[in-house]
């Protein structure tokens, strides 16, 4: 094998190589996309149910009060009402992730320090 | 403030406006950035300038889409047209026949987009949307009612008012609705089918291109006048039934046998081909007999369920305590939501939180009511209803009243701001009560916080019967609780008076 085929040789190799790792990395890629795709997605599913769960117990709630205004343990009605603002909550984690994220280091993390 | 003077005592009620629900997110869909940026406006503004022949660019675009039998001068650039729509539906992977069939070739369909470019052009995309003409109008053709019902708006008599619109008033009124691009007009009363002016004003309006649809209760409904009503163009009959339990009807309507005679007329109404709707006021008599409503409906062969909110106007002011609580109308609502879902029947509200209620009650890619234009299903078709859904009054809806008056909602007969007989529809849609019930954030209360307003809305007609104020939250619904309590606690329901707006 002369030296020149070596070149050419060791040449093909580096040029599949590089294709082969091209293409890897853009199907790592594409599959990357489709899942954000998903999770986005599946965030916005959390978020429209979460609300509009927690909107419905709220309506539901205020309905039953006014029926009921002499329910012997009014206390579980305020625990059902802490509930829903703990879904509210939720609710805003969903809506902007990154922005949830931020505020939690920054949480961690204050300007001045841990002191 | 848009309040009757004899409602200030109720200002503080509108006061309040404490957030009850919580922030949902919104889809988005990229029609909404295309047709949101100015370049937009421009184009849909020239294609809808109306030409010598009374029809705009686009209309003539539809008109002459796929039509062989063109010929002469010009034809050319329409053949084009055609090829290059084609283009688009292959590409968007839509069938071309369907496509002619529902939408190039079909009048009050190319009406209604026209008026949607043309509104989008004069008012900008706007959520939700303010027309420059009404997308659809109910006509209360007359006051003369062969029933004497309870809740009637229109306190309806057994003869037709003196003042009453004629047939040459009435067909000139049909032409300012097509001249308008008009495209849905509902005629109701009084009792329609007792007026002998309505089978020519039903042909002019059919000519016209207007989609047609009626409102009655249904005793005068013989398969002859079925087959008529078909031939004139009705598209859609809806004759209202209030109880499953025909004592029970016959007592609210004033008249024995009246509920077999509409169950008759509906039978007859299936039989003829024509779609069929069935339509309750319900009240605290029928509350709990809803579910046996949709059955009956169901079992009749009807396609539409329309639940009629109950408002104290007209002859059920003397009823008001009928009215549901707002937690029953709730109840109600998700009841409904859920029938929809089920898809044995489409179910259709005058309540404007109906929209809100699918949302809630209903998954995610399920189906969404939106308002006046029915309902879809998906996402796409909840982006839709933020920019149609909700209350239309004096945004995409109005009412014609027997002489000829217009007012923002048949609920709403006190606010008269115009007269067909003097003045052009097109004078009287530009007013400034129209323009603040276009405007969502002009709103008191909950009905301004909610995260539901680009849905909803709140009903116009009942803050203004229960407040007087009509820009005030609406009492009927569960999030405006602490409103209703005060109403209650506070005063009977506010007397309606009669304003002219100038």
């Amino acid at each position: 094998m002369s030296a020149n085929e070596v070149v050419i040789i060791a040449a093909v190799l580096v040029f599949g190589f590089s294709v082969f790792q091209w293409q890897r990395w853009k199907r790592r890629t594409r599959v990357s996309e489709q899942e954000l795709k998903i999770y986005k997605e599946a965030l916005y599913a959390l978020g429209f149910e979460a609300a509009n769960a927690a909107n419905a117990i709220r309506a539901n709630l205020l309905g039953f009060r006014d029926c009921n205004k002499q329910v012997e343990m009014p206390e579980h009605l305020d625990e059902v009402a802490t509930a829903v603002q703990r879904i509210a909550g939720a609710v805003k984690i969903a809506e902007d992730p990154l922005a949830w994220h931020a505020q939690k280091s920054k949480a961690k993390n204050p300007p001045g320090g841990n002191t | 403030m848009y309040a009757h003077s004899s409602a200030k005592e109720f200002s503080f009620i509108s006061s309040r406006s404490e957030k009850i629900t919580i922030a949902l997110p919104n889809p988005h869909h990229i029609l909404e950035t295309i047709l949101g940026s100015p370049h937009a406006r421009r184009l849909l503004g020239y294609v809808t300038i109306v030409g010598e022949d009374g029809k705009c660019f686009f209309e003539r675009l539809c008109e002459n889409y796929d039509r062989p039998d063109l010929k002469g001068k010009g034809t050319w650039k329409w053949k084009l047209a055609t090829k290059l729509i084609d283009l688009g539906l292959k590409k968007a992977g839509l069938d071309k026949e369907l496509m002619k069939q529902k939408l190039f070739h079909h009048r009050p369909t190319v009406k209604a987009l026209a008026l949607t470019a043309r509104s989008i052009a004069r008012h900008g995309l706007s959520a939700p949307q303010r027309f420059s003409a009404p997308l659809f109008v109910v006509w209360n053709f007359t006051q003369a009612c062969n029933l004497s019902c309870k809740h009637c708006y229109q306190n309806a008599t057994h003869k037709p008012a003196s003042n009453e619109l004629t047939l040459e008033e009435k067909l000139r009124v049909v032409d300012q609705l097509a001249d308008n691009f008009v495209p849905f007009l509902a005629i109701a009363g009084g009792e329609p089918l007792v007026s002998k002016d309505i089978w020519p004003v039903l042909e002019h309006a059919n000519k016209r291109g207007i989609h047609l649809t009626i409102a009655t209760n249904g005793t005068m409904l013989t398969p002859e006048n079925v087959k008529r009503l078909k031939e004139s163009g009705v598209k859609y009959i809806e004759v209202s039934v209030d109880s499953p339990d025909p004592e029970e009807h016959n007592k609210f309507r004033g008249v024995d046998g009246a509920w077999q005679r509409a169950i008759q007329g509906i039978q007859n109404s299936v039989a003829g081909g024509v779609r069929t709707g069935l339509a309750t006021c319900v009240t605290q008599h029928t509350f709990d007999r809803v579910d046996d409503m949709v059955e009956l409906a169901i079992r009749l062969g009807c396609q539409t369920f329309s639940y009629f909110n109950f408002i104290p106007v007209g002859r059920g002011q003397q009823i008001v305590d009928d009215d549901l609580t707002p937690g029953q109308r709730e109840v109600l609502l998700a009841k409904l939501a859920r029938h929809l879902q089920q898809g044995k029947i489409n179910v259709i509200s005058t309540a404007p939180q109906f929209g809100r209620a699918c949302i809630v009650y209903g998954p995610q890619d399920g189906i969404f009511a939106t308002g006046h234009a029915g309902g879809g299903q998906g996402k796409k078709t909840m982006v839709l209803a933020r920019y149609i859904g909700g209350c239309g009054a004096g945004r995409c809806y109005c009412c014609i009243q027997p002489d000829g008056i217009v007012t923002p909602c048949v609920y709403i007969p006190s606010e008269k701001i115009g007269d067909l007989r003097r003045q052009s529809l097109a004078e009287i849609w530009d007013c400034e009560l129209f323009e603040v019930l276009s405007n969502r954030e002009q709103r008191s209360g909950h009905c301004r916080v909610c995260d539901y307003k680009r849905y909803c809305g709140g009903c116009r007609a009942r803050a203004l019967a229960y407040t007087g104020d009509i820009t005030a939250s609406d009492p009927g619904c569960a999030f405006n609780y602490p409103l209703w309590d005060e109403i209650n606690n506070t005063a009977a329901p506010f007397l309606e008076t009669t304003i002219t707006w100038p």
